[in-house]
């Protein structure tokens, strides 16, 4: 069973080293307070409306699945109490690799836009998508689905070598062009070992 | 977990799973529950009917945490789920 809140370690890009976060369920009060109120209250180096999640309203999202055990919404929150990052995934969906089996599915999944390179010249906090990402694993193991994750992407180089490195598969290309990618339960597991959370 | 370059996870999601790709799970919709240990356990017969056939008089409401946990880890054995460890730091 996923326990949370959960102490996990994510680097601080201004102390140089790693630093204890906490895993925590994303209610609706906390992505109104620390996500749709905050995050994008930065300076950016870069114009925002490029960034996909720019429109994203997190506590419209939480609230829309708050009652329904298919859907699950958790966050990175740092010893100050922001949300440096949040996944909402279902876990009703069918793999697209493994015939007849499940896999989570990740519905939204983004890092706060002050620890995203590419917006700001330097970011507070690294490893926080890939903590999330791993969460949604996790569940999928612990839930009998064999860490089989999948999710869409948009097709840049830089989510291609993410994925591909996590050992996640390219399972479509979609109309709109993003990139469907289904992490197989040989890697998961693979994953979950080098992580420890697996023998 | 290491910090490279690559290790941030870009921004992914806000598009709608067709139902072609999504199980039949309605019995999880609107359930409320009292613990997480209880969500997990319905989860799990949810997702794998197989096993709540052998579970299915296991009624909650009238077990209590010692009973629960034991019946999880029943339903980890029938599904071959390990359990996962606290993460190397």
């Amino acid at each position: 069973m996923l326990v949370l809140p959960d102490d996990i370690k994510i680097f601080s890009v201004k102390e140089q080293c790693s630093v204890t976060a906490q895993v925590v369920r994303l209610t609706r009060s906390l992505a109104k307070t620390k996500i749709d109120g905050t995050w994008w209250k930065i300076p950016l180096s870069s114009n925002i409306k490029e960034e996909e999640d720019h429109h994203w309203v997190w506590r419209k999202s939480v609230g829309q699945h708050r009652n329904n055990l298919k859907w699950e919404a958790v966050a990175v929150q740092s010893s100050g109490g922001d949300v440096e990052g949040a996944i909402l995934y279902r876990i009703d969906a069918k793999s697209q690799i493994a015939e007849g089996e499940g896999a989570v599915f990740v519905d939204l999944l983004a890092t706060a836009p002050r620890n995203r390179p590419w917006v700001v010249s330097s970011p507070d906090y690294r490893g926080v998508g890939a903590v999330l990402l791993l969460v949604a694993v996790r569940q999928s193991y612990l839930l009998g689905l064999g860490g089989r994750v999948w999710l869409n992407s948009l097709p840049s180089e830089r989510t291609r070598k993410f994925y591909r490195k996590q050992g996640f598969q390219v399972i479509f290309e979609n109309d709109d062009g993003t990139i469907g990618y289904e992490l197989p339960s040989n890697r998961a597991e693979q994953w979950l070992k080098n992580e420890g959370y697996l023998r | 977990m290491t910090w490279k370059d690559d290790d941030f996870v870009p921004v992914t999601g806000g598009a709608n799973l067709a139902d072609a790709y999504v199980r039949d799970l309605d019995s999880l919709r609107n359930v409320k529950v009292k613990s997480d240990l209880d969500c997990h356990i319905i989860r799990l017969l949810a997702l794998h009917p197989q096993i709540s056939i052998r579970f299915r008089n296991q009624d909650l409401t009238c077990l209590d945490d010692v009973t629960k946990r034991a019946l999880l880890q029943d339903l980890n054995d029938s599904l071959n789920i390990k359990p996962l460890r606290t993460a190397k730091k």
